[in-house]
């Protein structure tokens, strides 16, 4: 496999779940940025490269998260902050919409966002369990508790619908 | 069959239950209405979900993230890429920079198969850079925002291997493209995200692009002589030999006459 097509083909995908995982588009551009160019340094089975890029993420969030205590609040259900967007003052509910998305994934445990965000990623749920590192047998459970937990706090901010 | 556990129903809604137990859901799902509905907030709740995430969601930066994967690895000498890449080592960035032409308002061109009256550019000579084999690692070439009223509205052009590659952002349904290659050799033409572009061959050849919403990269190979993308008929981005170019409408523009102005 050609690793022009793999980073075509998985770049949008890991960007898209970085920045939703961070809510930060700077972040979200470096890590996704670092993944592929460790992948480049350790070649793997084609079958092997997404769960990798995907677990090499999320180690890098984990590790600036860490490092630095502005990643770690918006890892850890901080205020809410929405980066990179900016939006006319007549956008205001347009606006709200996003805060109140973000407020509800930043409610979520670390497991249960990337959980559903892996999901939305299209992901089987082995791949799921080999990434997150839960039992593949739970992950059903998990992902659709973690969705009842997401719209309880979304649909309770009132702006829904 | 006892009621089915919500782990199972989202797995059956995710199509990932083996055949036999997603058989044995579907029968209990037409006779049991608890379950059923419970279904159906599952269902709702996931797709509340993937709208919520819509909205949050930004424009995927592929061709930046691009250049600056090549960009990082253009530093690193010691890694062995061929694995990836056969025996080469990744090449080096093509050293650029970008410059601003101004309207000269003498010097014209003509570009093949295109409707235009006149095109008015003052050539740099930096241009050539992009299809140099200069060794050096350098900068991405980055071309900032294309005016042209109602046309694409970003464009950015950056080497990537042996190939140059150029971005489009702001298509829209109305829009046409036009990719013409004027020698005998191909291009690659790929749609970001979530659209697929078939590739076509060159030889003269013509590739036509309509209804592309996302971010819209446009490969063409360094070895191609002559090549031109043009938008609605319009020429954007122009390749002669070494003189590469993104062209970009002055706004003192007569009715009936495109005048450009040359970016590189």
């Amino acid at each position: 496999m050609d690793f022009e097509d793999l980073f075509q083909r998985l770049y949008p995908s890991l960007y898209r779940y970085l920045h939703r995982l961070t809510g930060d588009a700077d972040v979200a551009e470096d890590i996704a940025q670092e993944s592929f160019v460790r992948l480049l340094k350790q070649p793997l089975p084609e079958e092997e490269v997404r769960p990798w890029l995907f677990t090499v993420a999320m180690n890098l969030v984990r590790d600036r998260a860490r490092k630095n205590e502005r990643r770690q609040r918006l890892l850890s259900g901080a205020p809410p902050l929405v980066t990179g967007i900016t939006l006319p003052d007549d956008h205001v509910e347009q606006n709200e919409r996003i805060v109140a998305v973000r407020a509800a994934l930043e409610k979520l445990s670390d497991r249960d966002r990337q959980l559903l965000l892996m999901r939305e990623e299209g992901f089987k749920y082995e791949e799921i369990a080999g990434v997150i590192g839960v039992a593949p047998a739970s992950v059903g459970t998990l992902i659709a508790r973690a969705l009842r937990r997401f719209v309880d706090v979304y649909r309770a901010q009132g702006l829904v619908g | 069959m006892n009621h089915v556990a919500e782990g199972t129903l989202i797995s059956y809604l995710d199509g990932a239950l083996p055949l036999q137990e997603r058989t044995e859901v579907d029968r209990h799902l037409d006779s049991c209405s608890a379950c059923a509905f419970e279904a159906d907030e599952l269902r709702l709740a996931a797709r509340e979900f993937s709208s919520a995430l819509a909205l949050i969601d930004m424009p995927i930066p592929l061709l930046k993230a691009r250049a600056g994967v090549e960009h990082a690895m253009a530093g690193t000498r010691a890694v062995d890429l061929s694995p990836w890449r056969g025996a080469r080592r990744v090449p080096a960035f093509l050293k650029a920079a970008a410059v601003v032409l101004l309207v000269a308002g003498g010097a014209s061109a003509a570009i093949p198969g295109t409707p235009l009256n006149r095109l008015v550019v003052q050539i740099a000579d930096l241009a050539s850079r992009l299809v140099s084999d200069d060794p050096e690692p350098g900068p991405v070439v980055a071309v900032p925002e294309q005016q042209a009223p109602g046309a694409a509205t970003e464009w950015g052009v950056a080497p990537a291997n042996n190939r140059i590659r150029i971005s489009i952002r702001g298509m829209s349904d109305g829009l046409h493209m036009t990719v013409r290659l004027v020698d005998d050799t191909g291009a690659t033409v790929r749609a970001s995200a979530s659209q697929e572009i078939p590739s076509a061959k060159g030889g003269g050849g013509v590739l036509e692009i309509s209804n592309v919403t996302s971010e819209l990269i446009v490969e063409i190979p360094r070895a191609v002589n002559r090549a031109t993308i043009e938008v609605n008929g319009v020429p954007y981005f122009t390749k002669n030999g070494q003189d590469v170019r993104i062209l970009q409408a002055a706004t003192e523009a007569a009715e009936d006459e495109y005048v450009f102005t040359a970016r590189s």
